[in-house]
């Protein structure tokens, strides 16, 4: 029972702010409830739902969230494990690129994507600026106005934000293989690519999943990055579940609407958040 | 030739990394004609501090840091004052469903804010805590608590069990067991705890962009946001503005980074 009054203090916050809350974003769901039309309010039902699931915009929405997410996490994964390999060296100067690598972590995720959107400027840019004296464009391009455009800037600033974490985990997991399992195979006769797929992958492969999917989790979420640097425009280009949900809330009032699509997106990521912990018990934790 | 290959491999991706906040410093340092100029230049012609002083004159902007420095300080008092207890209860006491409420802890940690956004703002409304402190306070403790419960509840299963039961055998409570042998052991838990709370909130922009209606409660990311979002952006005076908002968390890495490192690990690494 002592236990339980350690415990309740935090159990007891996180309920007034989390657990209550989402049952209240089930209960909303099923009314209308538009704050600028408060006349209207009356409980609908599933209304909403077949709402969002007839018109089929979810669907777009949908697939914009998963490109974003998918290409992000894969750019963390593939980009971290290059960092973490090349500093998994022993020649001096490692210690300060590993510094180098950690600094934009320390980076608020607005001021990020208020860095890159200085960076992205049309006319001032030093990114077209850049383009253009080496020949690559003629003209300066709208980064954050052309839809394809704005989608893969947003991807790059998620995964540029998120990759020195991605480098340092992979790089605490490349330390956990044991040296001899290189020597071993350096006898056998392994090559530098042999060794990496049959000794560093394997080994590896536990904390790539658990990073993937907690990673995947985080940038499914993400909000700060996409809102600050588009919006979730031009047109729809960039409008993630998460912006969706916050725009439908506070640009047009709908409240039930936007429960709605909260209740659906949170279905969706309970999912990944089962196998994420289904993930950490095998591995035995608590 | 192996190692050049590797300085001019890691060389460049570090410059890869690095170059949007060298981007920045240099902006920050110019006057404005040469922000915008079509023939920008890496080193400032002239360098200047005048962003730096422009920005520090503006009293929206020193209320933003304060506000800022203020929510997130008491979010991490708080966040670590209730996660070392809860932590404690989760690593001595094997209670039924003990498994079960950890796993609903850190499952809270993954649900996206904005899925409680408009049941928040309900409650908050319904307080009168729109547009306070208190409020942006109680959500941004709810943001770094799970997580921190977790990290606490690894670093009390370093300590050994023998040393409460032992004070415990000599006549002291459970609760003074706790406050005088545990806690002083905890310290360094508690600080990568608080680091975590602090940097978490210190991040946070869905919920002040939220909560707060006045400029006056504003916290530095909506108050950055919001300079950017006015007509004719002064990019050296934002770059200058957003330069200060990195220094908080520069300097907790640079004193701290054994600390920094062990509570965000912690999540995906076994101890």
């Amino acid at each position: 029972m002592t236990g339980v009054f350690f415990i309740l203090p935090a159990l007891l916050v996180l309920f007034i702010v989390v657990f209550y809350p989402l049952a209240w974003t089930f209960w909303l769901s099923l009314q209308q409830k538009i704050l600028i039309a408060p006349h209207r309010d009356q409980f609908l039902g599933l209304g909403h739902f077949q709402t969002i699931f007839s018109s089929g915009e979810i669907w777009d929405f949908l697939v914009i969230t998963l490109i974003f997410t998918i290409s992000s996490v894969l750019l963390k994964i593939i980009f971290g494990m290059i960092g973490a390999l090349l500093l998994h060296q022993s020649y001096p100067g490692t210690k300060v690129y590993w510094s180098l690598f950690t600094i934009p972590w320390l980076i608020p995720s607005v001021v990020a994507a208020l860095i890159w959107r200085w960076m992205l400027h049309e006319q001032f840019g030093i990114v077209n600026q850049v383009l253009i004296s080496v020949g690559v464009l003629e003209t300066p391009i709208p980064w954050l106005s052309r839809e394809l455009l704005a989608l893969v800037a947003v991807i790059l600033v998620d995964a540029w934000v998120g990759l020195p974490f991605m480098i340092i985990v992979c790089l605490a997991g490349l330390k956990t293989i044991p040296e001899q399992w290189y020597e071993a195979s350096r006898v056998d006769g392994a090559n530098a690519f042999q060794q990496f797929v049959y000794i560093t992958l394997p080994g590896m492969k536990a904390i790539l999943l658990v990073m993937g999917t907690l990673s995947f989790i985080g940038t499914f979420n993400s909000f700060n990055i996409i809102y600050t640097m588009t919006g979730g425009g031009p047109v729809n280009a960039t409008n993630t579940l998460v912006i969706h949900i916050y725009r439908t809330a506070f640009t047009e009032y709908n409240f039930g609407m936007a429960s709605a699509l909260a209740v659906v997106t949170f279905i969706f990521i309970s999912f990944f958040v089962l196998y994420y912990r289904r993930l950490l018990d095998k591995e035995g934790e608590f | 030739m192996k190692r050049i290959l590797w300085y001019v491999a890691i060389s460049s991706y570090a410059l890869l990394m690095i170059f949007p906040l060298l981007w920045m410093i240099s902006t920050a340092l110019k006057p404005s004609n040469e922000i915008f100029t079509l023939t920008p230049t890496f080193i400032p012609e002239n360098v200047t501090l005048q962003a730096f002083i422009d920005v520090l004159s503006m009293e929206s902007y020193r209320r933003y840091l304060t506000n800022s420095l203020l929510v997130a300080s008491c979010s991490t008092v708080i966040s670590v004052t209730l996660s070392s207890l809860a932590g404690y209860g989760f690593s001595r006491f094997y209670f039924k469903g003990r498994k079960r409420i950890l796993h609903i802890f850190l499952s809270a940690q993954m649900i996206p804010g904005v899925i409680l956004l408009m049941p928040i703002f309900f409650i908050m409304t319904n307080l009168r805590l729109i547009d306070s402190y208190v409020g942006l306070i109680l959500a941004y403790v709810t943001f770094s608590l799970p997580f921190s419960t977790w990290i606490m509840t690894g670093f009390y299963k370093s300590i050994p069990r023998e040393l409460d039961e032992a004070a415990m055998i000599d006549g002291a409570t459970r609760l003074q067991a706790f406050i005088k042998i545990i806690v002083p052991l905890a310290i360094p838990g508690m600080i990568s705890t608080a680091i975590f709370s602090f940097l978490v909130a210190w991040d946070e922009f869905l919920f002040t962009l939220t909560l707060t209606s006045s400029e006056a409660k504003r916290t530095l990311p909506y108050g950055l946001y919001s300079f950017m979002t006015q007509y004719g952006v002064e990019w050296n005076n934002l770059m200058a503005a957003s330069i200060m908002a990195i220094i908080p968390p520069l300097l907790i890495f640079l004193f701290l980074h054994k600390y920094f490192l062990r509570g965000f690990t912690s999540g995906a690494l076994k101890e």
